[in-house]
């Protein structure tokens, strides 16, 4: 009884199932270089859309931890250093601000192109990097960005701002802060001053914290007009605007690219059709030995799925790879316009899934439809004329 | 019960060719191996990007507070993008040691315009 039950019992797949596979690998080379085709197309097209995309939410969801407001002083001539006592004095005057603290930053030479540096209070660092440094810069000595040297850490670095100076390397810092660290020096903060010309008492800017994050823009009146001088503030918002409209940029470039891709789906569309058009003879062959259109519009259904879901998932797996794998940098060259070592990206996955999906489905959809069209059509006509109809063609 | 499937499916052919034979054949084995495979490949690179992901974003979180960083190194120093307020329609605040200055002043000084004299 056990053992005819066991007979009985039925396996997850079905004939119908079976009959998809055989048909498929009847034609071993024709059905993998559909998969090949489908896998390229969904992997250019995912790869394009998803890294603005990552980007963007990326540094959106850094920019969190970033100062709210950053306040310049400027004239007809640009950037002006700020007078640090009577700055912060005017800046705390304002209702709403929470903190204030001047920053002492600028561009310098160094020997590869323009750097950042970036003066350092004593004591900040080892905060900071808790786990990954525990010094923080004397004079002569700088911690640099994963991008800045490739060489020996007991290798000097030469910095060339109002003056030239050359400063040991005592550490660099994580490449996961690359995306904000890249080309970065934190010198001791009296060095930065020397090297960008700034007096005692002097700052770059102003790095403003508010109580609420809706105060950014509502408090950025009475900034303003609390400094005897003009100034320029720029809010995290505003930071966030401008990198997602760069990003965007990038993204319509990318949608461009995508046009080609497109194109190949609309081929392997044509050719799918022709395909199945072709084999009218095998739908009329099934009708005249008694399968029903459902059978024959599901056996088709598996015989596509068969080939379009692995390639979709090898696609959509390595667009997630070529994008997501931890310290990815190749897309830096081809879109952040750098000649040399590009930023090491360590992007946010979240809502990737979604729009691999929604480009997988765009390039299967139509795909499975061709295949699927043909049989429904069939449905009506004779099995005799299908197997003629084929004959005579 | 493959087997089974098998001698069915045989018997439901019409007229097999003897030329087809070899590829006339069902891989049901290989067949499942590429979709748990795939599978497998999607879940442990999901996994993967995942758990790195928002280590890094804690740690690069960590050091802007701290620093008070405003601008994101995704664009070389002194290119337009790096910096939101660089942006400025009516003066060029770009500040790049390879623009042409117009003033050599103490504030170029800073922002190290007088470098394109190189």
């Amino acid at each position: 009884m056990k053992n005819s039950a066991k007979r009985l019992k039925r396996p997850w797949f079905s004939t119908l199932q079976l009959w998809a596979f055989r048909s498929v690998f009847r034609r071993p080379l024709e059905t993998m270089l559909m998969a090949t085709a489908l896998t390229v197309s969904i992997t250019c097209v995912g790869t394009l859309l998803l890294f603005p995309r990552a980007v963007n939410d990326t540094v959106d969801k850094l920019l969190e931890a970033a100062p709210d407001i950053i306040l310049r002083q400027v004239d007809a001539t640009g950037w002006k250093p700020l007078p640090i006592q009577r700055a912060m004095q005017a800046a705390k005057t304002v209702v709403g601000v929470v903190s204030v603290r001047p920053r002492v930053w600028g561009l310098v030479l160094g020997p590869e192109g323009p750097l950042t540096i970036f003066g350092v209070q004593q004591g900040v660092l080892p905060e900071a990097y808790r786990h990954h440094l525990t010094l923080s810069p004397d004079r002569g000595q700088a911690i640099v960005g994963p991008g800045v040297v490739s060489r020996q850490l007991t290798e000097n670095l030469q910095l060339e701002g109002v003056h030239r100076d050359d400063f040991q390397v005592i550490a660099r810092l994580p490449d996961e802060t690359s995306m904000f660290t890249h080309d970065l020096v934190l010198l001791n903060i009296l060095d930065a001053r020397r090297l960008l010309g700034l007096a005692d008492g002097y700052a770059s800017d102003l790095a403003i914290d508010v109580f609420h994050e809706s105060e950014q823009q509502a408090i950025l009146s009475d900034l303003r007009a609390a400094f005897p001088w003009p100034v320029r503030c720029t809010t995290k918002r505003q930071s966030a605007g401008v990198y997602a409209g760069g990003l965007n940029r990038i993204g319509t470039l990318g949608a461009i690219t995508v046009i080609p891709a497109v194109l190949a789906v609309c081929l392997l569309v044509t050719v799918s059709i022709r395909k199945s058009m072709g084999r009218q003879s095998d739908l009329g062959i099934m009708k005249a030995i008694g399968w029903s259109t459902g059978d024959i519009v599901r056996m088709r259904l598996y015989g596509e799925l068969i080939v379009c879901l692995p390639a979709a998932a090898f696609g959509m797996s390595l667009s997630f790879l070529l994008v997501y794998w931890p310290g990815v940098n190749w897309m830096g060259r081809l879109f952040f316009g750098w000649q040399a070592l590009p930023p090491i990206l360590y992007l946010n996955p979240e809502g990737a899934v979604t729009v691999l999906l929604e480009v997988a489905g765009l390039i299967l959809a139509p795909l499975i439809a061709s295949a699927l069209i043909p049989a429904v059509k069939a449905a009506t006509v004779d099995a005799y004329e299908l197997i003629e109809g084929a004959g005579g063609s | 019960m493959v087997k089974n499937y098998r001698q069915k499916d045989a018997e439901m052919r019409i007229s097999p060719s003897a030329s087809r034979e070899n590829y006339d054949r069902l891989y049901p084995h290989g067949l499942l191996a590429i979709v748990l495979l795939s599978a497998a490949f999607v879940a442990v690179m999901t996994v993967l990007s995942i758990d790195t992901g928002q280590d890094s974003i804690d740690m690069t979180q960590t050091v802007i507070k701290h620093l008070g960083l405003s601008t994101a190194a995704l664009f070389p120093s002194g290119h337009a993008l790096r910096d939101p307020i660089y942006l400025n329609p009516a003066i060029d605040l770009r500040h790049g040691p390879n623009l042409p200055s117009i003033i050599y002043s103490p504030e170029e000084w800073m922002h190290g315009g007088f470098l394109n004299e190189r």
